[in-house]
């Protein structure tokens, strides 16, 4: 009777393994790397730990936790402020102050209700974190919170500031984009409802206009001063990431792969190319060249004319904004052996990073 | 797309989709009218389960399989030949009460794995359920589907917003509903054993025993959605079982321990 009783246990054990991994896979904590980089180091949000990496030799400098990996992870690109801190979010609902140049854990901020999937927006003074409970928390660079407000519906997006009015700006998935007061929180106007959930990160014009892209297959142009539309561009697929904003032009791709370039004054388009797959990120406009990467494993480096000047196949998946440090040109895929590949501007590769396991 | 995903997972999202569309943006209220269509798919599956169940069960206690249990019971080799005999004779297939079962686990982890994905909580999975979508569901208005029902965040687990806290303890209310009519469903669907002491009396009563622990452990670690759509079954199962008559009220009864001890 005993070895059956066994036997009944270790298949409700593996009953329940399976029903647990069947559902976990699906409900896991999964995005793409952060990174962001200083003039000497790069910071890898890398999901279950945060990697400080030599820009030079692409060596591991600290990583953050030192010892046990943070289960839920780290996927928002982190943010350096003035005084040397480096904000990480976490899919924990935690927001990490870490010392940049140690690793070592300033304070933790610890009131969201739910994961904080969005980069936080640095000022000076404040922090500006969105969250998935819908709530923007603006918290002063010692970790306490100045102000919260709610909007109606998860925060993915990094917000946006306007200096000249001491206005924030957070595009949320309810469809709207909202303004507050830097320092008081205090609303200022809310978008009308945009037509579809919005998880970029808006391009913000110093003539105070705010691109965004949506869900509802559009880019829109929003007065920064009321929140009314101005002008509205079709696009093929969803837009997942804000637009770049170079030159009086819009750059940004849809998920349907088309990558396009409009004009910002009012949203004609210049010129519109499909190089191959989903494009997620917000590309990076360096002088006369812009570089997107595609879900397939690709980076791109498209001129301002539209034509592709070179295509550099990076390897795993390509989800993330290439980010440039210097002459460094750096790229995190997932689904790959390594978690960081930097480049020179011209596409030759300089370094690999792959994590020593300890 | 994998196999899986074309002819399980993608279908079942967009129902479910579907269903929230015009259930006032509700999810939870989706789960269940969802998880109500499921069991009315899956009906001839559970009667034909509960069929082979009654044949079984008749054939147990009838006196020949009785007669053999003891004439072979110091050679097992032996019994099982007789028994598969006997199956043989009467038209009885031994796994047909098992594998309308069998059949129904691949749709019950396809319904966890819809509910999962349509709450596409992380940037991957919206990134996943924007490509599964069918072009009838008008998935820019929809999405992010709202994901509160009742005190719940059903995109997350229970206990992340609890509803009753006593000593600074968040108590898992849907958690204990689901060991409680997961407990409830298991002992009024088994049907009296033919005989209390034997192997599959006891398994039985072990099966009664660990699947409410185990149900209420993926009900408390995973979203409460899940937990839910659990409740929702459960209650289902054993009304559809009550409508056939086929509850067993018996296995309730205090009275019905003390036949297992004596057996």
């Amino acid at each position: 009777m005993k070895s059956k009783n066994i036997l009944l246990i270790v298949t409700l054990l593996v009953m329940s393994i399976l029903l647990s991994a069947c559902s976990s896979a699906i409900y896991a904590s999964t995005s793409w790397h952060g990174l962001t980089a200083s003039t000497d180091t790069v910071y890898l949000a890398a999901g279950t730990q945060v990697y400080a990496i030599d820009l030079n030799t692409g060596s591991e400098r600290w990583r953050y936790p030192p010892d046990k990996p943070n289960a839920k992870g780290f996927y928002a690109n982190p943010v350096l402020t003035a005084d040397g801190q480096l904000i990480v979010a976490g899919y924990d609902h935690k927001l990490y102050s870490l010392n940049a140049a140690t690793g070592t854990e300033n304070w933790v901020f610890a009131d969201s209700s739910n994961r904080l999937i969005g980069s936080p927006l640095v000022t000076e003074t404040m922090i500006y974190q969105p969250s998935a409970d819908g709530h923007l928390y603006a918290i002063d660079i010692t970790g306490k919170q100045v102000w919260a407000h709610e909007t109606g519906g998860p925060l993915w997006a990094q917000p946006v500031s306007d200096p000249d009015c001491a206005c924030i700006f957070v595009a949320s998935m309810d469809h709207m984009v909202y303004s507050y007061n830097a320092q008081t929180g205090e609303p200022l106007w809310k978008s009308e409802d945009l037509g579809g959930a919005l998880t970029g990160t808006p391009a913000y014009s110093t003539d105070g206009i705010l691109f965004i892209g949506t869900f509802g297959k559009e880019m829109i142009a929003l007065d920064a001063t009321n929140g009314q539309v101005k002008w509205r561009f079709s696009t093929q697929d969803w837009v997942w990431s804000g637009p770049a904003f170079a030159n009086n032009v819009l750059y940004f791709g849809d998920l349907s792969g088309y990558f396009y370039a409009l004009n910002a004054s009012d949203g004609t388009q210049l010129w519109r190319i499909q190089p191959n797959n989903t494009i997620v990120a917000t590309p990076l406009v360096v002088g006369d060249k812009i570089y997107f990467a595609t879900e397939a494993d690709t980076l791109y480096t498209v001129s301002t004319a539209g034509d592709i000047v070179q295509s550099k196949v990076i390897g795993g998946t390509l989800y993330g904004s290439p980010v440039l440090a210097g002459e460094t040109l750096l790229v995190a895929p997932i689904n790959s052996d390594v978690l960081l590949v930097a480049l020179t501007t011209n596409g030759d590769q300089k370094w690999t990073f792959t994590p020593a396991k300890k | 797309m994998d196999i899986w995903s074309t002819f399980i997972l993608t279908p079942m999202v967009n129902v479910l989709i579907w269903i929230y569309n015009f259930l006032f943006h509700n999810f939870g209220l989706a789960i269940i009218f969802f998880t109500i269509l499921i069991r009315l798919i899956t009906y001839p599956l559970t009667a034909q389960q509960l069929k082979g169940q009654s044949k079984m069960q008749e054939l147990q206690s009838s006196k020949k399989w009785q007669d053999i249990q003891k004439k072979y019971k110091d050679n097992k080799e032996k019994l099982a030949q007789e028994q598969m005999n006997i199956y043989k004779e009467m038209g009885i297939n031994p796994l047909g009460s098992c594998l309308p079962l069998i059949i129904q686990f691949p749709i019950m982890i396809g319904l966890y794995q819809s509910i999962t994905l349509a709450m596409a909580s992380a940037p991957i999975q919206l990134l996943t359920l924007s490509r599964d979508l069918y072009s009838f569901i008008p998935a820019s208005a929809l999405i992010p589907l709202n994901s509160n029902f009742l005190w719940m965040n059903l995109g997350q687990p229970e206990i992340a917003n609890p509803l009753l806290k006593i000593a600074g303890f968040a108590v898992p209310i849907l958690t204990i509903i689901v060991v409680l009519t997961t407990y409830l469903q298991s002992k009024l669907m088994t049907p009296p054993p033919a005989n209390p002491g034997d192997q599959s009396a006891q398994m039985s009563k072990m099966m009664n025993l660990y699947m409410p622990i185990l149900m209420g452990w993926i009900a408390y670690s995973l979203a409460s959605g899940l937990a839910l759509y659990f409740i929702v079954s459960n209650v289902l199962g054993i009304a559809q079982y009550a409508i056939m008559g086929k509850l067993n009220w018996s296995n309730l009864l205090p009275k019905k321990k003390v036949a297992s001890k004596t057996g």
